[in-house]
């Protein structure tokens, strides 16, 4: 009997762990998803192949917004639902007319 | 007969949610943003902002998407809805429970228009408290609907 309760002691920081372990989840975010955006360089096109479609459009799609969450890992997209549910930033493209970046702010919407 | 039949309901749901107050537990609701609302719609005066000189694209980069834009373009709204907190009496029976409370929510919402040339032209700020109903019974579950709606000048 005081075998048992000693080996269950024993084993009790392996079974915390594993349980710890259950609770914790794989980051989604990737480090670099937000690092080819620079003013002056980037292309509407190169926005569309890296991002996807935008969450909103404005002034005839001269303006794209995204929506953005962070985990560990780094930035990922929000799929667009009613509302800012698990949203936490709002990425803001502005493109002059032949479709160059020209000015860009990540707008936090949510406290972090 | 239609009236006699809402009047039975209605005596049915204040005789239901009054027993929820006097024999439920009763839980508190935490203050807090609700979970679709934004956070960023400031509740002071745009400082940023001046009439006829900012630009919709300079809007955008400092508020981010909006939560709705007139079809033309000629407005964007920003809004908020904050929980102030409040109480939900909960009555448990055996697998099932039903519950009814409320709580007071901060509506605020900002309708920005803009010029033909996508020039800020006025600004109005909007804030409203509400108390909003709660009522649950089972997998049924309503809330009473917001005073103010934050993506529309409606």
């Amino acid at each position: 009997m005081g075998d048992d309760v000693r080996t269950l002691l024993r084993n009790v920081p392996a079974l915390v762990l594993v349980l710890l372990g259950a609770c914790a989840s794989t980051p989604v975010g990737q480090p670099e998803l937000l690092t080819f955006i620079e003013d002056g360089q980037t292309t509407r096109e190169q926005v569309f192949l890296a991002l996807g479609e935008p969450s909103a459009t404005y002034e005839d799609g001269r303006i794209l917004t995204f929506r953005l969450a962070r985990d560990e890992g780094g930035y990922f997209l929000v799929e667009k639902a009613s509302g800012f549910r698990s949203v936490k930033y709002s990425l803001v493209l502005a493109f002059d007319d032949a479709g160059l970046l020209q000015r860009h702010s990540l707008v936090t919407v949510k406290a972090p | 007969m239609v009236a006699r039949n809402a009047l039975g309901v209605l005596r049915c749901g204040a005789l239901l949610a009054a027993t929820l107050v006097l024999v439920g537990c009763p839980f508190p609701l935490p203050a807090g943003y609700q979970a679709s609302s934004r956070e960023n719609v400031p509740a002071e005066p745009l400082d940023w902002v001046t009439v006829g000189v900012t630009t919709r694209e300079d809007v955008l980069l400092k508020l981010g998407e909006a939560d709705g834009e007139a079809p033309d373009g000629s407005w964007l709204a920003y809004g908020s809805a904050y929980s102030k907190g409040g109480v939900l009496f909960v009555l448990f029976a055996g697998s099932s429970a039903a519950g009814a409370g409320g709580e007071t929510v901060e509506y605020r919402r900002l309708i920005i228009s803009f010029d033909d040339r996508g020039l800020v032209s006025a600004i109005d700020p909007v804030t409203r408290d509400c108390w909003e109903s709660i009522f649950g019974m089972g997998s049924y579950g309503a809330q009473s609907p917001p005073c103010l709606k934050v993506g529309s000048p409606e």
